[in-house]
């Protein structure tokens, strides 16, 4: 059965970044020069002749675009000025928004204004909740920081980050999910059996936490980078969620807690700045083009870490007012920045890409076992 | 017979001959032959050294005949003689053994080949040792010549050659000029005016005092020989006029493919499947849309109807690759919102800014679909939840999917192929087709404009498809010949041909059809035949049916073919 | 990109004529170039002086137009007519051709006054003229070219002896009228005599080509000039006065006889630049057996007499039995007076260094296209067989070297490489045209001379367009070889095995093919100090530094300048029947002139021989 083409896929993908996948004409040098990209999964010509053509149905269901890390080798040596790298970025954009069930991700990626309409308002919202919880259910007094009669006691905002948490959590489950459904389940793929499953399951942890296939790319730089944030990123996370009430004690500081504290903020301020100054200088190739959601993730990133910092410090310089108050300034940039990054936007790759090596690997494996009837793949690493 | 002393040469040719021929051996027993003085062999013969050592042996060693064994007369045998008259040997004392197409080239064990190629040499010694002096002569060269076709390579030409003073009869056979380009209106990759460019080469056509336009008329007969032929038309009003001319240009380009042919297309079944010279008419006008009247929102350009395929033209038709992308970007600047996909195997857009455009399509947003060689795609009418008029279905190459477009509007890039005239006016004119259909140019590389016929010339999408420029280009290339010939003055004709002895001759008239040249009259008083030396080619048809054998074909004696034949036996 | 429409100040049509109807007057310009949009302002202003003109616009413009935004202008100003006014407006006319039958008019109505059609119009008065001609709907025309002066040399001079210089001088010559040949080295034959066989006939270059360069050197009016440079020309179409440069070869031509006992006393060897450095030549030499002139010359940059001011060697000198060899010999500057000029100096082949990641210069079996037809060659140094470079000592110098041996190791398999630098922005981003064919033509010897060899060829888009050459590529595939579309990414070794990286796109795989020798089908581009020549000339070049023809599509082989033409591949890439096509409709051009010319001076023809008596009437008796 012949597929039907959509051809206004490639100006939807413009939308989400993928500006010059029309100069393609499909040399294969990409495919060939990426570090990463091998049979099966040969990219990024494949996933580029997808949006092309506009075979929508084989671009939802394919892995690739997660597997590659933007090192931008393609890019620089494409002849054409095509920017195979950028038009991956814009596939694992609208991949993002392709998985996401509620629609709000298409929304925020196609146009800038909603997407910035949709931060200011969740952050007001924030800061309206938490002031009005702070003065008629918290301690009411906006000079008390911490302890007894906390403005906005820990135990209480350890709840809210729970909370919060479970609801992300949620909403992201459902979308790895149906990332699974398009992925694993197309005419293409060969059923994988759940026993394989648990077998390769330790792919998942290795890869979010070592991002070690990035480490392939001939320009390690990025790796670095990447590496430093998603370190420093996990332990603020643990910090907040499990130690947030060692984290908000003071005014002395706590040095069993803090110095993580403090490490994580170095990092993320540091790798922040670094990704901006980058974007502006347009210097390498992953760095020329960048989509809105791209300056609002790091421009909210930089924000929250930068007003994290600040409340510390004025809480340690015993000014609690100021303290509270750059609290709530801070929970105003943490809230739309987890609410709608995670599930809905740039940080949901940090579920969907080990997904992807993981699933990638299954269907290896199982298509392995379909021809030579035992397994002979074993997860690698 | 006087002693003669003859120098055989024995060419390696590179290793052509060499590696399969003992070319020393070869000449070795050359030596043994009675009447060689001299047998030697070398790398290049043809080359300067080895002319020169040719020419040296003649005057230190007084050669008064010369062998030389090497490749094809055709491809040398001027050169040798030039070389032989330039010592004081007249050139026909030359005799070629031809022992690489003939040899090396055909077999593949070296004693055989050695063997035969001795053989050869062989004969051609005995052969030459019966040459006769002849004299090579010369006749006018007129110096108004003949154009055939009106298209932009008559009418480049005909100006060409009238600026520089010479009488032009340029003739076509519609009622107007300019040939398939009057068709066109924009031209790739620039996209200049076709029509500017048309109206300014005609109007001067029209006002030159040296060009005599016949409109409406065609050559219905070629009399004469190179400088001095007889054109004969049929003008527009219907009587026959007879010319002087030097030399005769035939420029009557091509036709287009007939897209019903191709039956998956639905060219004729289908309203909105049209061909490329269809489409030039609604660009022109502004006009895109479909029979209906609609705007096409899909429109597909397919391109090699008719052109790469086993079943239609084997060939590339050349211009029609640049002329689709043409098209991709008219209708997409035109109509913005609309979706433009070429249908392609290669896109072969290799002219001098073409690649460039190419690049400029993608950019506007044109898609290019590959489907494969021999795997044409199929068009089938849409149903009306389709959203669209047509359904194109194809395996696309890049994307290994067996993919369904819509489309509202189909652009065949129709092939081109040779005019259903073109056997007609090759034999009218004495040149011929190859197996395409298109006119044999003398040679493919050095020579792309001269024919076998001296003095008849061909030039532009009569030859070969080709584009403007390169049609331009060949017409003027074949103007640089005449201009050539009429700087001189006179032409060289060649001392070969056949002569009737009259007293043998018993008028029979026999010889007269027989001659593919038209060379043999009949002389009434005398009652015998007479052959126009010009005219002539020395084919020996007309020997060989002579009854009573009257008629001699000067460098082919019966004692010279019986001496090479003894040669080789 | 959407395109915004101003209308420029004080341009109103000042007097529309009823009988031309309402004419709108339209300037296209990119929006980028600010001096551009100046004198686009002083157009403007002229324009709107011109009789049946209504309105006039500039139009900072993309290609992405709306034609219905235009229809709506249209409508309002009624127009029936509207002149483009841009470099090449014909990108603009389908928007406006539309736009205007959207209006109710008709859209053949749009006349283009395209200022980039003649040559570089740089000049205000041609470009005033095209607009003018658009505006009338009348084309526009160059004046044919001046009437010569008070003579008309008939001697031409073409610049570059290869395929091209050679017809365009034989076509010229043969006519009876004098040609100065001046070639930059010390033989004629350019690059086609380094040739093996030619595409698609296959017949060999050298059988072809001598007997011409034999001819040139044969003709009593053709004047060879080798070793030489133009260093300056002057005047005009008629009557140009040109300083060539003739370096010495230090050996007297007419004396020489190539017997080549000099160059086997001669204690130098360098790289020969005919065999592309794979073979090697002595200070004295003879670039190859058939060159023409047929003459052994001196490599002052290395022969040991020239650099040691005579003091040492001088051994060539000494061992010529005819005292050919002049050691002494200056160069001179000879002035030659012409009445037309020719281009012909061709191409140069990409630097493949430039493109580290096929490994070129670093692994010894990455050849360039070049090489191989060297090393394939009958007279190349390896006799024609198809080998792999073999590492040997230098016995001067004691360091390894890689050579190509006649019994060196035959390769089992071989990958060709397309578009090398070729339809590359980073490189050059046009096609060469032959690069394809001869690639075929490569895959084809490789098989025939190595019939148990693998051969691959990496290819973009198969471009066989010529007489007889789909046939070739059909007849290739064939005969086994494989053709894979993907372009080549990388070739790296791995212990000393080649291996072919790349992507095949129609399998959908990567390949990562062992091969034994890689040829690398660099791109043509412009030959060295094309650029310097052309300041010379006074003629423009395009983009890509290839000589700009007058017109593209109605004078391909003429320049900017009356009575200077371009021949072959240095105007842009082409195959050699293409090549000698235009070389000899440069001749045409300038045998127009010269045939053509009244007063004209013939001061240096020689006589052709005397014509034996006899002539032969057409009439029939």
């Amino acid at each position: 059965m012949a597929l039907r083409v959509n051809p206004d896929l490639i100006d939807e993908l413009e939308l989400f970044g993928a500006k010059d996948v029309a100069k393609c004409y499909q040399c294969g040098n990409c495919s060939a020069a990426c570090s990463h990209s091998d049979d099966p999964y040969v990219f990024p010509r494949k996933s580029m002749r997808y949006l092309q053509m506009g075979l929508e149905k084989p671009l939802r269901s394919a892995l690739d675009p997660w597997l590659c890390y933007y090192c931008g080798k393609c890019s620089d040596q494409c002849p054409r000025g095509a920017e195979p790298g950028e038009t991956m970025m814009g596939v694992r954009r609208w991949l993002t928004a392709q998985y996401d069930f509620t629609g709000l991700s298409r929304m925020l990626y196609r146009s800038w204004s909603s997407e910035l309409t949709a931060v200011l308002g969740v952050a007001l919202l924030t800061g309206a909740g938490f002031s009005i919880f702070g003065f008629f259910f918290g301690g009411g007094n906006l000079s008390v920081y911490d302890g007894p009669g906390a403005f906005l006691p820990a135990h209480a905002i350890h709840v809210f980050d729970w909370t919060m948490g479970a609801i992300l959590g949620l909403l992201l489950l459902i979308n790895c999910l149906r990332m699974w459904h398009f992925t694993m389940r197309n005419e293409h793929s060969v059923p994988v059996p759940a026993s394989m499953y648990l077998h390769f399951l330790p792919l998942l942890p290795l890869h979010f936490f070592t991002q070690k296939r990035f480490r392939h790319c001939e320009n390690k730089t990025p790796w670095a980078n990447h590496l430093a944030l998603v370190l420093s990123y996990l332990t603020m996370l643990v910090l907040i969620m499990v130690f947030l009430k060692y984290m908000q004690a003071g005014p002395q500081i706590n040095w069993y807690v803090h110095v993580f504290g403090y490490l994580s903020a170095v990092g993320l301020v540091a790798t922040s700045i670094f990704a901006i100054r980058g974007r502006l200088k347009r210097d390498a190739a992953y760095h020329r083009h960048s989509h809105e959601s791209d300056w609002m993730f790091l421009g909210l990133l930089l924000f929250v870490t930068v007003t994290g910092i600040l409340q510390h410090i004025l809480h340690r310089a015993g000014l609690p007012m100021a303290a509270n108050i750059i609290y709530i300034v801070h929970l105003m940039g943490v809230v739309p920045m987890l609410g709608l990054e995670v599930p809905f936007s740039k940080w949901s790759h940090l579920a969907y890409r080990p997904l992807a090596i993981y699933f990638s690997q299954l269907q290896q494996a199982a298509q392995a076992e379909k021809t030579t009837n035992l397994v002979t793949l074993q997860p690698r690493a | 017979m006087a002693e003669e002393r003859i120098g055989v040469y024995v060419c390696n040719c590179g290793t052509n001959i060499g590696k399969i021929v003992d070319v020393a051996a070869v000449a070795a027993s050359a030596l043994k032959i009675p009447g060689v003085a001299i047998a030697r062999s070398y790398k290049y013969m043809c080359s300067n050294p080895g002319q020169e050592m040719i020419l040296q042996d003649i005057q230190e060693n007084a050669l008064t005949r010369v062998v030389v064994a090497s490749c094809s007369p055709r491809m040398h045998e001027a050169t040798f003689r030039g070389a032989i008259k330039r010592a004081g040997l007249n050139p026909y004392m030359l005799e070629m053994a031809n022992i690489r197409e003939q040899c090396s080239w055909i077999h593949d064990d070296t004693a055989a080949a050695t063997e035969k190629a001795r053989a050869l040499v062989h004969a051609a010694v005995q052969r030459v040792k019966f040459n006769e002096s002849l004299e090579s002569r010369s006749a006018p060269m007129c110096a108004s010549t003949v154009v055939l076709g009106g298209g932009v390579t008559g009418l480049t030409a005909a100006l060409e050659l009238a600026d520089a003073g010479q009488q032009v009869y340029l003739v076509e056979k519609q009622d107007h000029l300019g040939g398939n380009v009057a068709r066109l209106d924009l031209t790739a990759p620039y996209l200049d005016s076709a029509q500017n460019l048309l109206r300014a080469w005609i109007s001067r056509v029209e006002r030159h005092p040296n060009i005599r336009l016949f409109l409406n008329s065609e050559l219905t007969e070629l009399k004469g020989f190179n400088g001095n032929f007889k054109p004969r038309l049929r003008t527009e009003d219907g009587e026959s006029l007879e010319l002087d001319a030097g030399s005769v240009l035939v420029c009557t380009g091509y036709k287009e493919f007939d897209a019903s042919r191709i039956e998956q297309y639905g060219y004729g079944r289908l309203p909105d499947v049209i061909t490329s010279f269809e489409l030039e008419a609604m660009l022109r006008t502004g006009k895109l849309q479909t029979k209906s009247g609609k705007l096409p929102r899909y429109v597909s350009i397919i391109h090699c109807v008719g052109s790469r395929s086993k079943q239609f033209h084997g060939y590339c038709s050349r211009v029609c690759c640049t002329a689709g992308l043409k098209y991709a970007f008219e209708i997409k600047s035109a109509l913005p919102n609309t979706r433009v996909a070429n249908l392609y195997t290669d896109i072969e857009s290799f002219g001098k800014g073409c690649e460039d455009f190419y690049r400029k399509c993608s950019e506007a947003k044109t898609s290019f679909v590959m489907f494969a060689k021999g795997e044409l795609p199929s068009i089938r009418e849409a149903a009306p939840e389709d959203g669209c008029g047509m359904l194109i279905t194809l395996k696309e190459q890049l994307s290994a999917e067996e993919i369904e477009m819509p489309a509202d509007l189909v652009v065949l890039m129709v092939s081109m192929e040779p005019r259903e005239d073109a056997a007609e006016v090759a034999h009218l004119v004495n040149i011929s087709c190859d197996k395409d259909g298109w006119f044999i140019e003398s040679h493919p590389k050095l020579d792309p404009v001269a024919t076998t016929t001296d003095g008849v010339y061909i030039a532009g999408a009569c030859q070969f498809p080709r584009d403007i420029p390169e049609s331009i280009t060949q017409g003027r290339a074949a103007v640089a010949r005449i201009l050539g010939k009429v700087a001189q003055g006179k032409i060289a004709v060649d001392a070969v041909y056949s002569e009737v002895q009259d007293k043998l001759c018993a008028g029979c008239r026999a010889c007269n059809s027989l001659c593919p040249y038209g060379a043999i009259e009949f002389n009434s008083e005398k009652h015998v035949s007479h052959i126009i030396s010009a005219v002539c080619k020395a084919c020996g048809c007309c020997a060989a049916a002579c009854p009573a054998g009257a008629i001699k074909v000067r460098h082919f004696t019966d004692e010279q073919i019986y001496a090479q034949i003894e040669g080789v036996l | 990109m959407k395109s915004e429409l101003k209308v420029t100040s004080g341009a109103r049509g000042k007097n529309p004529d009823p009988a031309m109807g309402r004419i709108g007057v339209y300037f296209l310009h990119s929006g980028e170039d600010a001096s551009a949009a100046k004198d686009l302002q002083n157009l403007a202003d002229y324009a709107s002086q011109l009789p049946g003109v209504s309105m006039v616009r500039t139009l900072a413009a993309s290609t992405g137009l709306d034609p219905e935004a235009l229809a709506l202008v249209f409508r309002q100003a009624g127009l029936s007519a509207v002149v483009l006014a841009s470099e090449h407006p014909g990108f603009f006319k389908p928007a406006f051709s539309r736009a205007l039958a959207l209006a109710g008019g008709n859209g053949d109505q749009v006349h283009l006054a395209s200022f980039g059609e003649r040559g570089d119009a740089t000049s205000p008065d041609r470009t005033k003229a095209v607009l003018a001609a658009a505006v009338q709907g009348i084309p526009f025309t160059l004046p044919p070219e001046p009437a010569p002066g008070t003579f008309f040399n008939t001697a031409t001079m073409v610049i570059g002896g290869g395929v091209a210089g050679i017809q365009a001088s034989l076509e010229i010559a043969e006519s009876g009228h004098k040609v100065y040949l001046v070639e930059r080295t010390g033989t004629i034959g350019g690059r086609m005599a380094m040739f093996d066989k030619t595409f698609p006939t296959l017949d060999c270059a050298a059988c072809i080509l001598t007997p011409k360069m034999v001819a040139v050197g044969q003709n009593k009016n053709i004047e060879l000039l080798v070793l030489s440079e133009v260093q300056e020309v002057t005047g005009s179409l008629g009557a140009f006065n040109v300083k060539v440069l003739k370096h010495a070869t230090r050996v007297d031509a007419s004396a020489c006889v190539a017997c080549g006992d000099c160059a086997r006393f001669c204690p130098v060897t360098v790289a020969s630049e005919f065999d592309m450095g794979i073979a090697t030549r002595k200070g004295i030499f003879i670039p190859f057996p058939q060159a023409v002139p047929n003459a052994y010359m001196i490599d002052p940059a290395y022969c040991t007499w020239v650099q040691s001011g005579g003091k040492k060697c001088g051994a060539c000198a000494k061992k010529c039995s005819k005292d050919a060899v002049h050691l002494d010999a200056k160069d001179e500057v000879v002035s030659l007076e012409v009445g037309n000029i020719i281009v012909a100096t061709g191409y140069d082949t990409l630097d493949a260094t430039r493109l580290p990641r096929y490994g070129y210069g670093t692994y010894p079996n990455v050849l360039t296209s070049l090489e191989f037809e060297r090393l394939t060659n009958a007279s190349g140094p390896t006799g024609g067989k198809i080998v792999m470079k073999t590492k040997r000592q230098n016995k001067k110098t004691k360091a390894d070297e890689w050579v190509f041996e006649p019994d060196g190791p035959k390769p089992k398999a071989v990958a060709i490489i397309h578009c090398v630098g070729s339809r590359d922005r980073n490189y050059n981003p046009y096609c060469s045209r032959v690069c394809c064919m001869y690639s075929l033509k490569f895959a084809h010897l490789v098989r025939e001379k190595l019939p148990e060899a693998k051969c691959y060829e990496y290819y973009i888009d198969m471009r066989a367009f010529g007489k007889g050459y789909e046939e070739f590529h059909e007849r290739i595939r064939e005969e086994g070889v494989s053709l894979v579309r993907g372009r080549t990414a990388t070739v790296k070794e791995i212990d000393s095995q080649l291996y072919i990286h790349g992507e095949d796109v129609i399998a959908e795989h990567l390949i990562n093919v062992p091969v034994d020798m890689v040829i690398l089908s660099v791109g043509l581009q412009p030959s060295h100090g094309s650029a310097e020549l052309a300041e010379k000339l006074h003629v423009p070049m395009d983009s890509d530094g290839w000589f700009r023809e007058l017109n593209y599509n109605s004078e391909p082989n003429s320049t900017g300048r009356d009575g200077i033409y371009v021949a072959g591949v240095c105007q842009g890439p082409k195959d050699i029947p293409d090549t000698v096509a235009q070389a000899s409709a440069a001749a045409a051009e300038a045998l127009r002139s010269i045939v053509g010319s009244r007063n004209k001076e013939d001061r240096n023809t020689v006589p052709q021989d005397a014509w034996e008596q006899t002539t032969v009437s057409p009439q029939r008796s």
